[in-house]
């Protein structure tokens, strides 16, 4: 790994730390440590830049870290993020190889597959099926945060290829 | 854009919509219950407001009948100076309750999986 490359990857880990926290202070449906899926952003960027086996790196140290940082490391909202990430990693992987979907459809792809992702957690740390009737208002609001992710995405990325 | 992607946006919005549309009409036929108060008192629960039903209660003035059926609930006949409450008719709204005030009767609907949100908030 040249220096470049791992000085950008660590400015963009960064980015996501900044990101996940300032995202989990937007309440979005009543169960807390849910999250809209901002940071995956980074997780995009990274993915189209330099490959899926950065970007599961970097994602995966963004969730430890966060929850070090913000003293949540092995809590609720821990295990919420890391299904949630690992989901939406998974989905987005899959969307982009697939080849039929342009970075839109793959972001968005990403963050249903955060809200199927935390939901899934949730029903098994709180033991409730009743929660399965938050995923379509979630999924809902994932299409459009996808989107959003998307397009700052594609700015970031022109940027840093050239 | 391409055409995939606006296809992928177009099924998730169509399935969220009408999923979250068919929750909300169910929610408010089944997870409602009825819960009937006498003096203060809860004396009986109407637990699935879509079959026919029909309990008496005591009142101050005389017995109170109330009357369950699709969805709705009635103080069918009652003994008071204006019957208000039995002119009231039909109510499935947890917003409108039924007083009898000269009987001390209440009937109130509330949501049967109201304490589940609750202890999750």
């Amino acid at each position: 790994m040249d220096t470049k490359k791992m000085a950008r990857l660590s400015a963009l880990l960064s980015l996501s730390i900044v990101l996940g926290r300032v995202e989990s202070l937007i309440p979005t449906i009543p169960i807390p440590g849910v999250k809209l899926g901002l940071a995956s952003v980074v997780t995009l960027i990274i993915l189209y830049v330099y490959g899926p086996k950065e970007a599961f790196m970097i994602l995966l140290l963004r969730i430890i870290l966060v929850s070090i940082l913000f003293g949540k490391l092995l809590s609720f909202s821990f295990f919420l993020s890391l299904s949630g990430g690992l989901l939406a990693f998974l989905f987005m992987l899959i969307a982009k190889k697939s080849k039929i979907f342009s970075i839109y459809g793959v972001s968005v792809c990403g963050a249903v597959g955060h809200s199927i992702g935390q939901i899934i957690a949730a029903i098994f740390l709180l033991s409730t099926f009743s929660l399965l009737y938050y995923l379509p208002v979630m999924v809902f609001l994932s299409i459009f945060t996808g989107l959003l992710t998307a397009l700052v995405s594609q700015k970031v990325k022109t940027v840093i290829e050239e | 854009m391409k055409k995939a992607d606006f296809i992928l946006i177009a099924i998730l919005l169509t399935l969220t919509l009408s999923i979250t549309f068919l929750f909300h009409i169910n929610r408010n036929k089944e997870n409602m219950i009825a819960k009937v108060y006498n003096n203060g008192e809860l004396v009986y629960t109407f637990t699935d407001l879509n079959k026919e039903e029909i309990f008496t209660t005591k009142g101050v003035n005389g017995d109170v009948v109330i009357e369950t059926k699709d969805g709705k609930v009635r103080i069918k006949e009652e003994t008071s100076p204006l019957n208000i409450c039995s002119k009231q008719g039909w109510t499935d709204s947890t917003s409108k309750p039924l007083i009898c005030l000269p009987n001390k009767v209440v009937v109130e609907i509330v949501g049967k999986d109201k304490d589940d949100i609750d202890a999750i908030a």
